[in-house]
């Protein structure tokens, strides 16, 4: 019982000696809080694609890409991004475009409409933002826009800011309403050049994307 | 035995004090003149019963993040576009003492953090304490209410509630605390068989709040992206003093006002009603003149009329009637007749 009554008031003893310190620092009409803050990051997680294919197709055959047949001049495969970050993210793009070796076509900075004599590829890149993780054709521009589209040039890389924003992740952790987009080339080229189409010919076109988180605002 | 004769000599010991400590105040009063009363004044500490928070949390939160708060009902709220976003917080006056918040903050940072007036293109964040009192009916609830922590958080979510919101801006970071007087006025509590029902105002909110770069950049001009290590900690203390109401009182627009029998017979005074903190309205004014022979006064509305009666002086002072049947006078013009 002794030894209770010891160790228990050592115990107090002890407490005491800890909380007196903090208790001797405030007089009896204060009080103290002490807050602690520490850095938020934010995720940035966004599904890109690596890679799509393009076709540079002059005489509109009847192309079959995933699943479907298509007969526009400029072909591509469907490409879709996806956000999975806690924060909207302004989207920039650079691209950058070049002829394959060996061929002698070259890219037109304005649409050809299929007319012309040069060999002549008029392609450039959209983005639009969507709700669905696949690509509806129904929200492509109908024809080519200088201030939604990025025309695709030999040699240099021309780059906008702010394309879109993507949404982020909503209250349940799914990718939101307008947390995708879809991207694409598109374009059209000179049906009978004289030099004809041919195998050689082809793109190879870089495109890079900056996502940078646009901040709340209250 | 030995033991038994060491407990007598105790209480022996006891006794001779007790008898020692009765006499005192005789021999003392031996000492005191005559007719002569002696008036003893010690000072009586008044109670301060706050609930404050010892701990609390933020965050550096560059793009102003969503930081959900869930109620106990499972709904939630958010806190939206802050900067510096801190958990729910709040001072609660559990006292019947009306109290003055008095509070200072020292700010000690981590990482690459520093503190400033305003934000810099570095890690520099200008952090403040706000100070939000509430005045609202839904808030007087007992102090046992369950709802009340759910009704601090939606208080606490909604911009509105700091609106008028006191500041204290922190300057530095490691040094003397910043600190501000009167942040708020903490009503009073009233008691009830269990517990205590709160006043509409016996409750305030606060928090750390601020501004930052979103992307910061080194000296360099280089990006130099925040990290976890980032961060700071803020001590706040709080001191509560006992609030003094503002009384509700009258002034008048003159001190002096001098006439004479010839062309400056006749001369006006103005009152004007402060309610203070008493929340009173005047029902009525009444005008006196503290020597009637010298000058009159007539009125019963704001504006007194003063009228030279013969030469010598007169106190004029206006007496208004309060809402709730009291009376409050202003100090006197004095007004010299000619």
């Amino acid at each position: 019982m002794k030894r209770k009554v010891l160790s228990s008031a050592l115990a107090v003893l002890i407490l005491l000696c800890f909380t007196q310190p903090a208790a001797a620092l405030l007089l009896p009409n204060q009080r103290g809080t002490a807050i602690t803050a520490i850095a938020r990051l934010p995720i940035i997680s966004v599904s890109v694609p690596a890679s799509a294919d393009v076709l540079i197709n002059p005489f509109q055959f009847p192309v079959e890409i995933d699943g479907e047949s298509r007969r526009d001049q400029i072909v591509c495969t469907d490409a879709v991004m996806s956000s999975y970050s806690d924060v909207p993210l302004s989207v920039g793009v650079q691209v950058t475009g070049a002829v394959k070796e060996g061929s002698d076509m070259t890219l037109a900075a304005t649409p050809t409409n299929k007319a012309g004599t040069a060999k002549e590829a008029f392609v450039y890149f959209e983005i639009v933002q969507s709700n669905y993780e696949e690509v509806r054709r129904s929200l492509w521009a109908e024809a080519y826009d200088p201030t939604k589209h990025i025309v695709v040039t030999e040699g240099e890389s021309p780059a906008r800011t702010d394309m879109l924003t993507l949404e982020p992740l909503n209250k349940y952790g799914e990718v939101a309403k307008g947390g995708h987009a879809q991207f694409r080339l598109a374009g059209d080229a000179v049906r009978k050049p004289e030099s004809e189409w041919n195998q050689k010919d082809g793109i190879d076109v870089m495109i890079a994307f900056t996502f940078t988180p646009v901040s709340y605002v209250s | 035995m030995k033991f038994m004769n060491t407990k007598r000599f105790a209480s022996t010991v006891m006794a001779g004090v007790l008898t020692l400590s009765l006499a005192v105040p005789a021999f003392a009063a031996s000492t005191q003149p005559k007719n002569s009363t002696v008036v003893e004044g010690t000072y009586k500490e008044i109670p301060i019963a706050v609930e404050v928070p010892t701990t609390g949390t933020a965050q550096i939160n560059p793009y102003g993040l969503p930081v959900t708060i869930t109620k106990s009902d499972d709904k939630t709220v958010s806190l939206v576009g802050q900067k510096i976003t801190t958990q729910p917080l709040s001072i609660k006056n559990q006292g019947t003492t009306k109290l003055d918040v008095n509070a200072s903050v020292t700010v000690a940072t981590k990482g690459d953090v520093s503190i400033g007036t305003t934000a810099g293109t570095d890690k520099m964040i200008a952090v403040s304490l706000e100070v939000a009192p509430m005045s609202d009916d839904t808030l007087a609830v007992a102090s046992d209410s369950e709802k009340l922590a759910d009704l601090l958080i939606d208080k606490f979510a909604d911009a509105a509630s700091w609106k008028n919101a006191a500041k204290v801006n922190v300057t530095a970071a490691d040094t003397a605390a910043d600190s501000a007087n009167t942040l708020a006025v903490l009503g009073a509590v009233t008691p009830k068989a269990e517990g205590f029902n709160y006043s509409k105002n016996s409750i305030a909110l606060f928090r750390l709040t601020g501004d930052l770069a979103a992307e910061p950049e080194d000296t360099s001009g280089a990006a130099d992206p925040w990290k976890e290590t980032d961060g700071f900690t803020a001590t706040v203390v709080f001191k509560f003093t006992p609030h003094a109401d503002v009384a509700a009182s009258v002034t008048l627009d003159k001190t002096t006002l001098s006439l004479d029998s010839t062309t400056n017979s006749n001369g006006t005074i103005t009152a004007t009603f402060d309610a203070g903190e008493s929340g009173l309205t005047v029902t009525g004014y009444a005008w006196t003149s503290s020597a009637p022979t010298v000058a009159s006064v007539a009125g019963t509305t704001v504006t007194g009329a003063v009228t030279y009666v013969t030469a010598g002086t007169a106190n004029i002072t206006c007496t208004a009637t309060l809402s709730d049947g009291s009376t409050v006078t202003s100090s006197a013009c004095v007004v010299t007749c000619a």
